[in-house]
């Protein structure tokens, strides 16, 4: 290569990171047009067999406090065992600036979980440390398990 | 991809020596055709876990690589001014991304905090390594600059040298003048080859039998509520977590060791039992000694080292010291452990002097590993307001001295201490070398597959388990 096109590179790379960062962070808030089944699809196939069962809307609504009428779709899965604090949870909102309050909800909850399981259930307790919120534009999804990183996975790719 | 994972082990590893040896090393015998396999292998080792950042990797070595025969090209034709702006440029562009990536969201946390603002955090995941290839970058540039080494002109040996595998994700970070020479000349040989090995199985070792057992132990003591731990239950889980993060962390240096000589390369050692130190300053010659030195080599002695008035080298000390810390982590505990390690090695070397060679050694060795101790407590906390209150149990402020549960965490994971602390000494080491050497390599030979055995065993049986320092 020619040395007058290093400086040329050089710009070239610092223009391919500014864009690359630029998509990052707009992808980052972005959210999705699929429905909510086509976004948990994949999710649900990264589930461990008998690891969570289906719960019906009014379940999330009950657990999370959520307005359900703010909620284009939502699917949400838990182990029933009650020593079991394994939790799903992916809501497609009708208007993304609704998302701050169902974020709310989701880290309140976290924390009476927390409180509820602190001094009794240690193990119960690291995996809601280690649990995933996150809200990527219209679209939040929270998780509580020993694989979340995975499902989260196949959350990101799925939007 | 994690080295102590059946994927790395069990079908990344055995191909890419297969490819290295068999195409690399017997067919061709051609460095460039060996560099080859080592960076496509490389790029899909940090692929594997990194799909979207592998981006951001190539994008630095691309930039580097380019700044790198700039810099050059202009000295060459005596354009000093255009060398330094270049040099000036390229280190802005490599702490610019590093401090996007790693400190965006702590300065937007605090500038919310100070100013009652409602920015909005980034959330970015942390690119995996950034810390560590990011300052191997940084010490080909420097050493560019000051004419400590040549410029590499080749893409693939530099491509190399930033993405090289082992040493991609936690270190130990490899300056570029100590493996120039290797990246174009290095030779394979048997001896290096089973050396490597038996380093990485006992790396592996460490990390899954020793770092994770300890791990689970320290994790369940941090899952309680800090407020009901006794003393006695709160230096239990620091203890477990100072061992665990030096078996973690060494052992992954270990692994990184052994399969660089597996490959050819020599590097630097790491660590040296840092735990029989006798003092800070002793400490911090045997912790992580790559960063430390890195620290010295392009922070301490740049801003003057210790040749200045002391008040100079004391601010130098601190700067290097609040450097270390951030290095680790954008949160005010990693800030208060390092500022915490400077303000020890000032008063080591300026309050107590010689005084401290006075001082029997056990009795010093006693006074270090409670102060390191100290230090893992706002290390691994959370956040400052939890390594606080961790300390406060510590000295019996939560729940008194002892309590049964103390008693009996102390108790049920006392062996695994014990092994641990024996393991974290050169004791065996020295034990073994009574012995005749030739009794001990048949040992090996029958000890080292065992130990590998054991390995898979303890991997098969655990979740996924990554390296403390892959946050870093």
């Amino acid at each position: 290569m020619s040395r007058k096109l290093y400086p040329l590179l050089e710009v070239l790379c610092v223009a391919a990171l500014i864009a690359f960062i630029t998509f990052l962070v707009l992808s980052r808030s972005g959210g999705t047009e699929k429905p909510v089944g086509d976004v948990a699809s994949p999710v649900l196939a990264t589930l461990e067999k008998g690891q969570m069962t289906e719960q019906s809307n009014a379940d999330a609504a009950k657990a999370f406090g959520f307005d359900l009428s703010k909620a284009e779709g939502l699917v949400y899965y838990e182990n029933e065992d009650i020593m079991d604090v394994s939790e799903l949870l992916i809501v497609k909102l009708n208007d993304a600036e609704d998302a701050e309050s169902f974020r709310t909800a989701v880290e309140t909850y976290i924390a009476n979980q927390k409180n509820l399981y602190k001094n009794y259930a240690p193990e119960q307790y690291a995996l809601l440390e280690d649990s995933i919120l996150d809200v990527s534009g219209n679209t939040l999804f929270y998780c509580t398990a020993k694989n979340a990183d995975a499902l989260y996975d196949a959350f990101r790719t799925a939007l | 991809m994690v080295f102590s994972s059946s994927t790395f082990l069990m079908a990344f590893l055995p191909l890419t020596l297969l490819l290295y040896y068999g195409v690399g090393v017997a067919l061709t015998k051609n460095v460039t055709v060996k560099n080859c396999i080592l960076l496509c292998a490389s790029l899909v080792f940090y692929a594997w876990g990194e799909p979207v950042y592998i981006l951001l990797m190539l994008l630095s070595i691309l930039f580097n690589f380019a700044a790198g025969r700039v810099i050059d090209d202009a000295r060459d034709s005596g354009r000093d001014k255009a060398a330094t702006a270049q040099f000036v440029l390229a280190v802005f562009f490599n702490l610019g991304v590093l401090g996007f990536f790693k400190y965006a969201d702590f300065l937007v946390d605090n500038v919310n905090g100070i100013f009652g603002a409602h920015i909005p955090p980034l959330e970015l995941p942390l690119p995996i390594g950034i810390s560590f290839y990011t300052f191997q970058i940084l010490s080909y540039i420097i050493d560019l600059y000051t004419g400590k080494i040549r410029v590499q002109k080749n893409l693939l040996s530099f491509a190399l040298y930033i993405s090289l595998f082992p040493q991609l994700i936690a270190g130990p970070i490899v300056k570029y003048r100590d493996i120039e020479e290797q990246l174009v000349g290095r030779k394979e040989s048997w001896s290096k080859y089973s050396y490597g090995m038996t380093r990485f199985v006992v790396g592996l070792a460490k990390k899954l039998m020793l770092a994770n057992t300890l791990g689970a132990v320290y994790s369940g003591i941090q899952a309680t509520d800090v407020g009901t731990l006794s003393a006695l239950t709160a230096w239990t889980g620091i203890a477990c977590y100072t061992l665990q993060i030096y078996f973690d962390f060494s052992g992954y240096s270990d692994m990184a060791i052994g399969l660089g000589s597996m490959f050819g390369f020599r590097f630097n050692e790491n660590f040296n039992y840092p735990y029989i130190a006798t003092s800070i300053t002793d400490f911090w010659r045997r912790w992580h000694i790559s960063l430390s030195s890195w620290f010295r080599d392009y922070v301490y002695i740049p801003l003057g080292g210790n040749r200045r008035k002391t008040p100079r080298v004391i601010f130098n000390l601190l700067v290097v010291w609040l450097l270390t810390g951030l290095w680790h982590g954008a949160a005010w505990n990693f800030v208060l452990w390092g500022v915490f390690y400077g303000v020890l090695l000032i008063f080591e070397k300026y309050v107590l002097g010689d005084r401290l060679e006075r001082i029997p050694s056990p009795v010093r060795h006693l006074l270090t590993m409670l102060l390191v101790m100290c230090g893992w407590v706002l290390f691994s906390a959370p956040d400052l307001t939890g390594a606080l209150l961790y300390l406060k149990a510590m000295f019996g402020g939560a729940a008194g001295w002892t309590d049964g549960n103390g008693a009996y965490l102390l108790s049920t994971n006392l062996a695994v201490l014990l092994v641990g602390a024996f393991c974290a000494t050169p004791v065996y080491r020295r034990i073994l070398d009574r012995f005749d050497q030739k009794w001990v390599s048949r040992a090996k030979v029958v000890a080292y597959p065992l130990l590998f055995a054991l390995c898979v065993v303890f991997m098969v049986s655990e979740t996924y388990n990554p390296f403390l320092y892959f946050r870093f």
